[in-house]
């Protein structure tokens, strides 16, 4: 940021920022952008409209990345193909992130960290899960309207949060576990089923 | 997050992979800053730091939450300079239209007066921070006048 040259003028940043996302993008990668993050099911024609491509390009790259398992699909009511980003792939796509960085142990010591962080939330707040709390808040905050001594929300989220890493880190443990064990029975002598 | 007495309107777990998604697209439109989640097994927020600020002799930084439910804040820090942008989809916190809003600078005002529309209306990951890189680009060039607004001519 901080370049000497200010950006050319526009009318409208929403359209600008579309039309050169347009210029430099491929619409394969446009629909795999728009479906990365897409966790409700939508149409092909609802994919198109954010990919700015059409429903037949939106489609057909669709049915690509559902081959390839990035993407789930679904039968809508009136019968049309639902798509959304596939759960495993978000799980695998993560587990590999994690991995890049962190071996099997190192990833075992923070899922026990993150599991004692929800232990503490439930022991704190005295309730079993983060939506639980959402509940108990929302009563609260119409008795007691002191911010100091007010709960501030954002321990809902934050709760969320670890819950959904910890998934994540401990399928990460899993793949990790389980890719040393297979690579370690391809180049051992002895074979791996009969190696524990 | 500084000045941040909202963080309680975001709604679901903090998603992580957006996360890195806007990481990796404040990097390739900004190439110069440094962007980073704050864990990398337990992401929670991405901090942008830029190598320039919107005053003289300042530096800025972005902290950025995008939750599940597609709620999201980009927040912007420098000295004595704060606003933010948020998008609450199932909140209806403030009286604008499209749930998207716009927390005006010095200090990222929260109060009902000064809070105003966002003004952007695409609410993806990739082209939102296109969108916000290009808006503080204006504002670097000509002016806090510019930020939030959807028009610039040079």
């Amino acid at each position: 940021m901080g370049e000497p040259r200010p950006p050319d003028s526009y009318g409208d940043i929403n359209e600008a920022v579309r039309t050169e996302w347009e210029a430099e993008t491929t619409p394969a990668e446009r629909v795999k952008d728009v479906i990365r993050h897409t966790y409700a099911p939508v149409t092909a024609g609802a994919v198109a409209d954010e990919a700015q491509t059409t429903a037949k390009t939106a489609r057909k790259h669709l049915e690509t990345l559902a081959e390839d398992g990035f993407v789930t699909t679904t039968q809508g009511e009136r019968g049309a193909t639902l798509y959304r980003r596939s759960d495993e792939s978000l799980i695998t796509e993560r587990a590999s992130r994690l991995l890049a960085e962190y071996s099997p142990e190192e990833l075992a010591a923070r899922v026990a960290e993150l599991q004692e962080k929800l232990y503490q939330y439930r022991e704190t707040y005295g309730v079993e899960s983060p939506e639980e709390l959402a509940v108990r808040l929302g009563s609260d905050a119409l008795d007691d309207a002191d911010p100091d001594t007010r709960l501030d929300r954002s321990v809902v989220t934050e709760w969320q949060t670890v819950r959904r890493n910890l998934a994540f880190a401990n399928a990460a443990v899993s793949i990790g576990k389980a890719t040393e064990h297979i690579a370690g029975g391809r180049s051992s002598s002895t074979p791996a089923v009969n190696s524990q | 997050m500084a000045g941040d007495d909202v963080a309680h309107r975001l709604r679901g777990a903090v998603d992580g992979d957006v996360l890195f998604t806007v990481r990796d697209e404040f990097l390739r439109q900004a190439p110069l800053a440094t962007a980073a989640v704050d864990d990398l097994v337990n992401p929670s927020v991405l901090v942008v730091e830029l190598t320039a600020g919107l005053r003289d002799e300042s530096t800025g930084r972005f902290e950025i939450q995008w939750t599940t439910e597609g709620d999201y804040k980009f927040h912007y820090t420098e000295k004595a300079l704060d606003f933010r942008w948020g998008h609450h989809p199932h909140g209806g916190d403030y009286d604008v239209p499209g749930d998207a809003h716009f927390h005006p600078p010095p200090n990222a005002s929260t109060h009902p007066n000064d809070v105003e529309p966002s003004c952007f209306t695409v609410h993806r990951p990739t082209v939102l921070t296109r969108g916000v890189v290009k808006n503080w680009h204006a504002a670097y060039h000509d002016g806090l006048d510019e930020l939030n607004h959807p028009r610039y001519s040079t």
